[in-house]
């Protein structure tokens, strides 16, 4: 059968604690908004990038499964409540088990999925235990960005290799994260199908100078 | 109600809407142009104005209308409603006129007048329509046969709708694809699309074509398959290689891997003779004369590797690949599958077989479609699990112990064999259970040859099947359309889809069982083109696969189609 082809699964873990309220929270809506429209304009990306958002505070959920880009519809994002990291990376292991096809003998399985997290606080529930598991299954290339002042990179660390930093929370670097996303998207999704090996890490483009990459 | 300039009910409006002319569907409307719609079925002259409708139709869409009708013998069904709004929509200046043609025809018309004067509607059914007396149109004897009014939600409209079509590209991903021509000082390129054919004296038909892939257009960037396939004696010999995506100078290996491969197999098989045996075993392939074949397909891959080492070393020298590097070539730059076949024929059991030999090294596809459309295929293909990962002919991969771990014969008839890149194999996945599809998609679009059949033998079968009527329908039934991109724009063509052919004539059906009927599938052929390895490089290069965006190679060697 012509199936729906290989996907690249993008998802985005969104912190919605009630430190990002106002401007940060107003930034990143702007952020997904602009996100959404530049991958609409490229047209590998539009064939090939499939989006989820994640949001967490006092709890975690899926707030848009994981939609191609036409016909996905911009989640409603309000701050509020606390950091429950463990629980969202527990409900994105969740949906990578259900949402992502893996390789079989009659089927393609899906490239590997991009995972955008961002949040700008500590954790305030147990997420070692969930970051160890994440981190030995190789889900995917997961992408860890600290926001503000207040979150703790050696956290991030624990999830992913690939950690960034944005130190002030305003919406203007908000922006320039969402807007390096983006192109990250679309250069994975221009590579796909020409990546050398299964384990080599995923080559982003270069971040925007308000944006320093964590050694 | 809303009504026109002359103060007549606007049906021109609600027609164009209902066939969905582009601007007539914005959905703010509906309910407006649903009652006019209504009013104008129960209309007792709305025959008259259909029939006049479709005279401006004709008019305006003659050319392609004209196309049309020659593939569709009648086109009184939805498919010549799904013809007309696809027309419109890619043609929207010429709808925009027929709309006004409409209007126009509407207003200078008497019928709304003669609506007044209670003509009955009964006297059309019986004795043909009356003409409407219109300057510009010539008399009509018989109402046109336009499709009954079609209520909104029908299978036809609701098709396009609701139900997304997962295969296709996304349509707005279709119109942000772009076609840009290299550039001028490109090293090492070669033309976007090419295509070769040989027929062979014993009727057979070697034919390749290769094209350059949406992304490669889209970046400016070369295509970097190859193909190359000569003949030496009673023996073909065909190769097919995809240079990888990631090394800049990869169309360079692909070329040089090719053109030394099928080189040094010619001179080893120019002159070499196949034992005739009364019987054929698994040992058979351990005797001299078929270890010959096989070590001469270890030899043309340690070659291949030479030539494009070689071919490195040469560019390793010129400046302006130091330049495009920033650093000398090296043979990894020109990294390259390969994928070789040779076949011969041999006397067995009072009739001739195909002997033949596959050897590969990384993704891509050698199968053999077998006298019931059925593939086999001949490699273990090297893609990794997850990703695009795969293997490159190298050091490591050409030594005599790996080629010959990769070598695979097959003895048997067959209709053809088939030598592609992952640009096409991918599309066809998992290979062993889709090529008859592949089968399907090149016979139903001119490429491959059919066993021939008579009209009487074809319609015969048809009356068997769930669409007893598909001489008379178009092929749009069953076809994909699709923006394909060229030099001077996307153009749009109609791409036949064994798929959609199969679920047509025999929904219940295996498609493998539709592509083994040779007669269903005459059916639904294309004519067969003048040149076949043209019509193949027009079908790589047009059929679209939702993330399917690489270089597309595809070479076959056809067997004459057996006589009936």
């Amino acid at each position: 059968m012509a199936d729906m082809g290989r996907r690249l699964p993008v998802y985005l873990l969104l912190d919605c604690s009630g430190s990002m309220a106002g401007e940060p929270i107003e930034a990143i809506r702007q952020g997904v908004r602009a996100l959404l429209s530049d991958l609409r304009g490229d047209p590998q990306a539009l064939e090939t990038a499939y989006l989820s958002v994640i949001t967490f505070s006092s709890s975690a959920q899926q707030v848009v499964p994981l939609t191609e880009l036409l016909s996905f519809q911009e989640p409603p994002l309000a701050a509020g409540g606390s950091t429950a990291l463990g629980e969202a990376l527990k409900v994105l292991e969740k949906c990578l088990d259900s949402e992502v096809r893996k390789s079989t003998p009659t089927q393609k399985g899906d490239w590997k999925p991009l995972i955008f997290l961002m949040t700008d606080g500590q954790p305030t529930d147990n997420w070692e235990t969930q970051a160890n598991i994440l981190k030995q299954k190789r889900v995917g290339n997961i992408i860890a960005c600290a926001a503000g002042p207040g979150a703790d990179t050696n956290v991030l660390k624990k999830v992913t290799e690939i950690v960034v930093q944005i130190t002030n929370l305003n919406p203007d670097d908000l922006k320039a994260f969402f807007k390096w996303v983006s192109s990250s998207v679309k250069s994975t999704s221009q590579s796909v199908g020409q990546t050398p090996a299964e384990n080599t890490p995923v080559a982003l483009p270069p971040p925007p100078p308000q944006i320093t990459i964590v050694p | 109600m809303q009504r026109n300039s002359s103060g007549q009910p606007d049906y021109a409006e609600a027609l164009a809407w209902k066939l969905q002319l582009p601007g007539m569907n914005n959905g703010q409307d509906f309910d407006r142009l649903q009652r006019l719609w209504e009013e104008l079925e129960k209309h007792p002259n709305k025959e008259q104005f259909f029939g006049a409708v479709a005279q401006v139709i004709g008019k305006l869409i003659f050319h392609d209308a004209l196309k049309h009708l020659a593939t569709a013998r009648a086109p009184a069904d939805q498919t010549t409603i799904e013809f007309i709004r696809r027309w419109a929509l890619a043609n929207p200046d010429r709808s925009a006129r027929l709309l006004s043609g409409i209007r126009q025809m509407q207003a200078k018309s008497n019928m709304w007048e003669a609506l007044k004067s209670n003509a009955p509607a009964a006297s059309f059914a019986a004795g043909g329509l009356p003409n409407p007396g219109l300057p510009g149109f010539p008399p009509i004897q018989q109402p046109p046969p336009l499709p009954p009014a079609f209520p909104a939600g029908s299978p036809a409209l609701a098709r396009d709708a609701s139900v997304p079509d997962f295969s296709a590209p996304p349509p707005s991903a279709a119109a942000l694809w772009k076609y840009v021509p290299l550039a001028a000082d490109t090293l090492d390129a070669g033309p976007d699309a090419e295509h070769r054919e040989l027929p062979l004296p014993s009727g057979a038909t070697l034919m390749a074509a290769r094209v350059r892939g949406k992304k490669h257009k889209h970046d400016g960037t070369p295509c970097d398959d190859s193909f190359h396939f000569d003949t030496a004696g009673c023996w073909t010999i065909i190769a097919v290689s995809d240079g990888a995506g990631s090394k800049r100078f990869s169309r360079v290996g692909s070329a040089v891997a090719t053109q030394a491969v099928v080189a040094v197999l010619k001179a080893a098989l120019q002159n070499h003779q196949i034992r005739t045996r009364s019987q054929w075993t698994g040992d058979s392939f351990t005797e001299d004369d078929l270890v010959y074949v096989q070590e001469s397909l270890v030899k043309g891959f340690e070659v291949a590797w030479r030539a494009v080492q070689q071919a490195a070393e040469e560019r390793a020298q010129q400046p302006e690949y130091t330049k495009v590097l920033g650093r000398q070539v090296t043979p990894n730059d020109l990294s390259a599958t390969l994928l070789v076949a040779v076949h011969c024929e041999v006397p067995y059991q009072g009739g001739n077989h195909s002997l033949v030999f596959g050897c590969s090294v990384g993704d891509g596809m050698i199968a053999i479609i077998d006298q019931d459309a059925g593939g086999r295929i001949l490699m273990t293909p090297d893609s990794g699990e997850h990703s695009g990962e795969t293997r490159f002919l190298d050091a490591r991969e050409s030594t005599p112990e790996s080629v010959r771990s990769r070598i695979f014969p097959f003895l048997g008839k067959l209709r053809c064999l088939l030598l592609m890149t992952d640009g096409v194999a991918d599309d066809y996945f998992p290979n062993q259970t889709e090529m008859p599809r592949l089968y399907g998609d090149l016979v139903l679009n001119g490429i491959l040859p059919i066993a021939p059949a008579s009209e009487a033998e074809i319609e015969h079968e048809l009356q068997k099947s769930r669409a007893p009527n598909l001489r008379h329908q178009s092929p749009v039934a069953y076809s994909f359309e699709t923006d394909r991109q060229t030099a001077s724009g996307p153009e749009r063509v109609l791409v036949r889809s064994m798929e959609k052919f199969a679920a047509l004539v025999e929904p219940d059906m295996e498609l493998a069982s539709v592509a083994a009927n040779p007669r269903l599938l005459a059916a639904g052929a294309a004519p067969r083109a003048a040149s076949s390895a043209a019509a193949l490089e027009w079908w790589l290069d047009s059929y679209q696969v939702r993330g399917s965006f690489d270089d597309r190679t595809l070479a076959a060697l056809v067997a004459a189609p057996p006589a009936e």
